[in-house]
């Protein structure tokens, strides 16, 4: 999962040096179009159906991990 | 040698069109916003087609997609997207970002239960259909007011009826489908406006497929990545007709294009058109060049074949849709398809730019392609069963407006061939202009001509002295305006009426010297005098009105030499030239009346 996430981040923001203490604010691209982006990224890479609220709650990295662990897939 | 600066910007955005992937995600438009951007902003502004788009929901990056579309047409966009959800304040506040922002084009999407919210009217609920009318009216007049601009509403999309039943659709699915029906109906009454067909668009695209749930639920994207790109596709067809760069004529080859197998080989009873089975594919291929037809597009024939075998096929063949007559121009011979082209062009007297070919044989694609890099040349798959789709896809012949002159294009072509065996059949010139018994009509223009008007603005590239593309507002206002006055010219003859073909617009704010600010005169009807009678008048008419000097500027395009030679040949003097624009005059004074044998003037 570590090395899937990491790759999206950097497609999606350019971003290399991914930690899990991490939020929105430490990622400057990471804005409301991008955000939907990341979603269905996570959607197609983890194939996963995500809830509303698991998109409201996707805004750190330690969260995003738990959720997609939430859906069974590693 | 450096480039100018306008070309290289539009390579850069076709570039970036051509690395997205065939199906482009959310994520590949933003990947490249930034850089989008960047060019966009360094093209000078009046380089720039402007666009609006307002919606009642998310629409975001359809504006992307719709910059790179309309680039790969050599269109340079500026696009403002509105406020989410606030299509009534941006049209009706004086200071909105779309009042402000001035767009030569609006385009309009909403659902109809966001138009109508006040009335408690949800999604599942019938929706008042006069209300819903009401306020796209309202909406048309409050811009209107502010701008001469295009203005484009999408029709409403259909939802699949649910319950998901087999029962009969409910209320709703039914009352928006009468919607979109009168909807059509509705605009035509409407100046410089269409109908965006989302709903046609969502069938083709599969209603299934048009949301994404989470998109649409999360943040109120109502589409998803790929029925984005679909309607930006089609967006930028209809940016580009009313640009003008939309094409006029089908060229299209015979053997395994518009039917199966070698009809020099195996005769007319060897080759494969039928309404079912084997052949099938071909007659349905042949629908929709027949539909194309119908809306005004110029069919010809460029074929490597014996003319007897072709025409026995296209006068007999039981299940050939497509006409002898129907055909503009018919090149079947052995030249090579490159010099048939330009025979075409010439015969029909249309640009090669304004082509579009059809061959399945990629060795004649190239030929034409690398000889012709104007015409476009369609890519085929070598299996002829999805020709059909193909065909019916494309859009390059894309109109904002079908009019009475559109429908009978076909009919008049026809004619015009007609015209041309009588004048091999004639002894002279002149007599074959006496038999023809021309009658053109010179009126000052008609609110309801301004449609076709505008059209002939857009159309016409090579017989038009400054080549400006009213649109139908500013036509409009020019009829209401003392200092200008619009004339237009009809014409028929024993082959045919072919309505509107000539438009003529002076100003006349000055007492002793008018000036043609446009003048221009349909190809089809070129060289039969026709054009000669039309100066006569607006000559006449000057002279009546007192005036001394009738002025002609003239504004040179990469197409209209043409013109130069007509005004220097009737007489008009070259009185300035610069940067090859001229500035020719007519003296009034001692201006007498000309005739032209076998054609009769009517005027009022």
């Amino acid at each position: 999962m570590e090395e899937k996430l990491k790759k999206i981040f950097v497609d999606l923001f350019n971003f290399h040096d991914l930690q899990d203490h991490m939020t929105r604010d430490d990622i400057p691209d990471w804005d409301s179009m991008r955000h939907l982006s990341l979603i269905l990224e996570i959607e197609k890479e983890f194939d996963l159906s995500l809830s509303i609220e698991d998109s409201i709650h996707m805004v750190s990295i330690r969260a995003i991990k738990e959720i997609i662990s939430e859906h069974g897939d590693i | 040698m450096t480039k100018p600066h306008f070309q290289e910007s539009i390579e850069n955005l076709q570039t970036i069109a051509e690395n997205l992937s065939p199906a482009p995600s959310l994520n590949s438009y933003l990947s490249v916003k930034t850089k989008i951007l960047e060019i966009v902003s360094a093209i000078p502004i009046e380089q720039k087609t402007r666009i609006a788009i307002i919606s009642t929901f998310s629409i975001q990056p359809l504006d992307l997609c719709l910059i790179l579309e309309s680039a790969k047409q050599g269109i340079a966009l500026e696009v403002y997207v509105g406020e989410y959800n606030q299509i009534f304040q941006e049209t009706y506040q004086l200071d909105s970002g779309l009042n402000q922002f001035k767009p030569d084009a609006v385009f309009y999407f909403c659902q109809f239960d966001r138009l109508i919210p006040h009335k408690g009217v949800s999604a599942i609920d019938k929706p008042d259909i006069e209300e819903l009318n009401k306020k796209i009216l309202d909406l048309y007049h409050q811009f209107r007011n502010h701008h001469n601009s295009l203005f484009v509403f999408s029709n409403f999309i259909i939802p699949i009826s649910f319950p998901y039943s087999n029962l009969p659709s409910d209320d709703l699915s039914q009352s928006l489908n009468n919607f979109n029906q009168k909807f059509n109906l509705n605009f035509q009454n409407l100046e410089n406006a269409c109908v965006f067909d989302l709903e046609n668009l969502a069938q083709f695209h599969g209603k299934g497929n048009i949301t994404h749930p989470l998109l649409k639920f999360s943040s109120d994207l109502y589409f998803s990545e790929g029925f984005m790109v679909e309607v930006g596709k089609k967006l930028a067809t209809v940016i580009t007709s009313y640009k003008s760069k939309a094409k006029k004529c089908l060229v299209l080859d015979c053997d395994n294009t518009l039917w199966g197998g070698i009809v020099g080989e195996s005769g007319i009873d060897g080759i494969r058109l039928s309404d079912t089975g084997p052949g099938s594919e071909f007659y349905e291929l042949q629908k929709r060049i027949k539909s194309l037809y119908n809306r005004g597009v110029i069919l010809a024939l460029n074929s490597k074949n014996n003319m007897t075998d072709v025409l026995e096929v296209l006068q007999k063949h039981p299940y050939m849709l497509l006409k002898e007559k129907d055909f503009a121009s018919i090149q079947v011979n052995w030249e090579n398809k490159a010099e048939n082209m330009i025979t075409i062009a010439n015969d029909l007297n249309i640009g090669l730019d304004s082509m579009l070919f059809l061959d399945d044989d990629p060795i004649q694609r190239k030929l034409v392609r690398d000889l012709l890099p104007e015409v476009k040349v369609v890519e085929l798959p070598k299996n002829p069963v999805t020709y059909f789709q193909i065909v019916q896809t494309l859009t390059d012949f894309e109109t904002i407006r079908l009019t009475d002159e559109d429908k009978k294009r076909g009919l008049s072509y026809a004619a015009q061939k007609e015209r041309k065996v009588l004048a091999s059949k004639s002894e002279s010139f002149d007599e074959y202009l006496k038999s023809l018994n021309t009658v053109i009509e010179i009126n000052p223009a008609d609110t309801k001509e301004i449609a076709r008007l505008s059209q002939l603005c857009q159309r016409t590239n090579q017989f038009n002295l400054s080549t400006k593309r009213y649109t139908e507002s500013e036509l409009k206002d020019y009829l209401n305006s003392s200092d200008k006055k619009i004339f237009s010219l009809k014409s028929k003859d024993i082959f045919g009426d072919d309505g509107i073909v000539g438009l003529g617009i002076v100003n006349v704010d000055d007492s002793t010297e008018w000036k043609l600010d446009s003048f221009l005169v349909s190809c089809r009807v070129l060289g039969r005098n026709i054009e000669n009678a039309f100066i006569d008048y607006i000559s006449r008419m000057g002279l009546k009105s007192s005036v001394t000097v009738l002025k002609a500027e003239y504004l040179p395009t990469a197409k209209n030499s043409q013109i130069k030679t007509f005004f220097e040949r009737v007489n008009f003097i070259k009185k300035t030239e610069q940067n090859h624009k001229i500035e020719f005059e007519l003296e009034l004074t001692n201006y007498k009346r000309r005739t032209f044998p076998g054609i009769q003037v009517v005027e009022n």
